[in-house]
């Protein structure tokens, strides 16, 4: 597609949808800045020739029909760009929480979503694919959490690729957590439908002074999706963002989680697990940026890898200058269950300031055989015993997730993903 | 009854990339209902022994043959030994987190069972909590990550418990006794003599006559320099605290250098 017909289409949908001419504004400039950027870079993955840029203009899936059962005990419940199911606990309406789809917010929170779509976590000039994105979006969630308003029950959101036709998923979605606020968030990514289809996922977390935001992702995309995610927070001094993440995904994906620690003393955790298997590709780069003075960032990542699978993680851990008393760590596990699989943990550190602690362990190595033999000298078959073993090596991110639902969710996700197939 | 035979066994293992014999030729009989023990100087092959026994691939069968009831167990996987009705108690038991003791618990009872005859959870439970109460140990430890920051003498009452809920035909128990205070060992002893009984039998592994006292041996076998060079009775075991591994060896005439560095481990 031309810069031109681009531009219109993007230009006619916004026009459709009434959208206010600010955002109209910022699509349009979204469209010349992605027409201007490079690709962003993915160390040792080449994601040129994935069907991520066969996308056509932002159109709306009306088509989607309801898919009731699927969104139980939803909070936010959507297929397609279609939002089925919203709801808030009785503690969050009368705290003044918003929650809501964006397409909504745009209309009734206007002012909001402006201060925050592309202002604070992610910049038009952050890269092309999040350019194209704020080109083409046509929905996600919006939630927002007042000042001082401590929730105690995990906002719950499913969204549902609709791969039942051909068509690509733009989504966008904000979490705003106000000063001093506290909430928990869980995001699971899944397909319904066997088409294949791109899906460009972005969520911004803007986390403000002594905030305190867990987002849990749970992303098990379909083997016929290709997807690009970015998640991406920025925190205030004393905010705290903790993201737990987990890539079950079966199609290929490139995944950028970004945290900017801006405000003094601010802190980010974040664990990741992965898993891929049969001829699928995941690249995920996990960065964390400590800007402000005494801030605290710690990344622990665990990966499995199967069959032909290639699964990369590169953890960038970055303090810039004036970062006095910073803090990065990270580590990052592979686990290789076959000869052809490809797997690479490269830590990346970038150290600008004097005054910091960083320190960094990466390792990729096969089941250990210590273990494996003392379950089978108890009459575990192989199978059983490996995937066992395979639970130790992902016990040092699953055993430190603070929900026991979300512990138990994701045992038997991986369960499901490693006997998914010959294995 | 179960008859557990070791005939001419020579295993080797790989040290610096050459092969070092350390079994010269391990003959044994076992039978259910019996209990036996080995005795043995540092270094002679007794750790060799037992995990050759069980199928650990770091030890290399020269030649002989291993046969529970008449079927090869050599050319069996460790698992398969494990079903067959083996049970081998490691001196360093692995550790591994994010697997409950439990779930391990769990799944090594119901491996031993037709998938259509797995243990009920309550029936599981009550054997759990029977077991539990006969080693002193508390019901936490059953939630524990498996041997997942245990304590020496944790990991052996662990082992013990394993053996309890299992239930296999023999037991081959590597120095269990190592590192025990006086009060865990009479633990780990009561645990092993509950099994007692016509369709059980053990193999005692170690280096002291402490253990005996505990555990009773029908037969004591003397192991030095990769054989099995006396065997008798338990007044066997005796004789060797009074007199020393070299007084047993000068007795026989035997030509092997004994030492007190730990070389096996």
């Amino acid at each position: 597609m031309t810069e031109q017909n681009l531009l219109a289409r993007v230009q006619a949908y916004s026009c459709s949808q009434h959208e206010p001419s600010w955002l109209l504004k910022l699509r349009e400039q979204a469209v010349a800045v992605y027409q201007k950027l490079p690709l962003p870079k993915f160390e040792k993955i080449n994601y040129r020739d994935w069907p991520l840029f066969d996308f056509e203009m932002p159109t709306e899936q009306s088509s989607a029909e309801p898919v009731e059962n699927l969104g139980a005990g939803q909070q936010f419940y959507s297929v397609g760009t279609t939002t089925i199911q919203l709801s808030l606990s009785t503690e969050a309406i009368q705290g003044g929480v918003i929650l809501s789809d964006l397409k909504h917010a745009i209309r009734a929170h206007g002012d909001l979503v402006q201060r925050y779509l592309m202002q604070k976590a992610l910049q038009l000039g952050t890269d092309k694919l999040t350019a194209l994105n704020t080109a083409l979006m046509t929905n996600g969630f919006f939630l927002y959490v007042p000042a001082n308003v401590q929730l105690t029950a995990p906002i719950e959101i499913t969204q549902f690729v609709d791969s039942r036709q051909r068509q690509n998923f733009f989504n966008h979605s904000l979490v705003i957590a106000g000063e001093n606020s506290r909430v928990q968030v869980v995001q699971r990514l899944k397909t319904l439908g066997e088409h294949a289809n791109a899906a460009h996922v972005l969520v911004e977390v803007v986390a403000a002074d002594a905030a305190q935001v867990e987002f849990a992702g749970i992303d098990q995309l379909s083997a016929n999706t290709t997807a690009y995610l970015n998640r991406r927070g920025v925190l205030a001094p004393d905010a705290q963002l903790n993201w737990e993440l987990a890539e079950m995904n079966a199609g290929r994906v490139v995944a950028d989680f970004d945290t900017e620690l801006k405000g003094r003393g601010s802190a980010a955790q974040i664990k990741t697990i992965a898993i891929a298997n049969r001829q699928q590709t995941q690249g995920i780069d996990t960065r964390v940026t400590n800007y402000g003075k005494q801030t605290t960032a710690n990344i622990v990542q665990r990966g499995i890898v199967l069959d032909e699978a290639s699964l990369i993680f590169n953890g960038i851990g970055h303090i810039v200058k004036g970062a006095h008393g910073a803090k990065a760590d990270q580590e990052n596990r592979l686990l290789m269950l076959s000869s052809k699989a490809r797997g690479d943990a490269d830590p990346i550190l970038l150290i600008d300031e004097n005054d910091v602690e960083a320190g960094h362990a990466a390792s990729v190595g096969r089941v250990d055989e210590k273990q494996l033999y003392y379950l089978l000298s108890r009459g575990i078959p192989r199978p059983v015993a490996e995937r066992l073993v395979i639970r130790g090596f992902l016990a040092g991110v699953i055993t430190e997730l603070r929900s026991q639902q979300l512990r138990t969710e994701l045992n038997g996700l991986i369960e499901r993903r490693l006997t998914d197939g010959n294995h | 009854m179960s008859t557990l035979v070791i005939k001419d066994l020579k295993v080797s293992v790989t040290e610096n990339e050459q092969e070092r014999l350390i079994l010269k030729g391990v003959n044994l009989t076992l039978k259910t209902g019996e209990t036996h023990a080995i005795m043995g100087p540092n270094g002679t092959g007794k750790s060799t022994l037992s995990e050759t026994i069980m199928g650990n691939p770091a030890y290399h069968v020269v030649s002989g043959s291993v046969t529970l009831d008449g079927v090869d167990l050599l050319r069996q996987t460790v698992d398969q030994r494990a079903r067959a009705g083996l049970f081998l108690a490691m001196q360093y038991p692995a550790e591994i987190k994010g697997v409950t003791n439990i779930e391990f618990l769990r799944a090594a009872v119901n491996a031993q069972r037709d998938a259509a005859d797995q243990l009920p959870v309550t029936e599981f439970l009550d054997r759990l909590d029977q077991n539990l109460a006969l080693l002193n140990m508390s019901d936490a430890m059953a939630e524990r990550y498996l041997n997942e920051g245990f304590s020496g003498g944790e990991k052996k009452r662990n082992e013990i418990l394993q053996l309890l809920m299992i239930q296999p035909k023999f037991a081959i128990l590597d120095e269990i006794d190592s590192g025990l205070d006086i009060d865990a060992l009479q633990v780990v002893a009561k645990g092993v003599n509950a099994m007692q009984g016509p369709d059980f039998g053990t193999l005692m592994i170690t280096h002291y006559q402490r253990l005996l006292n505990y555990i009773v041996p029908d037969f004591v076998h003397v192991m030095m320099d990769g054989r099995i060079v006396k065997t008798g009775g338990a007044e066997l075991a005796n004789t060797l605290e009074a007199e020393g591994y070299a007084g047993l060896r000068d007795e026989l005439g035997l030509d092997v250098a004994l030492t007190d560095d730990e070389v096996e481990s």
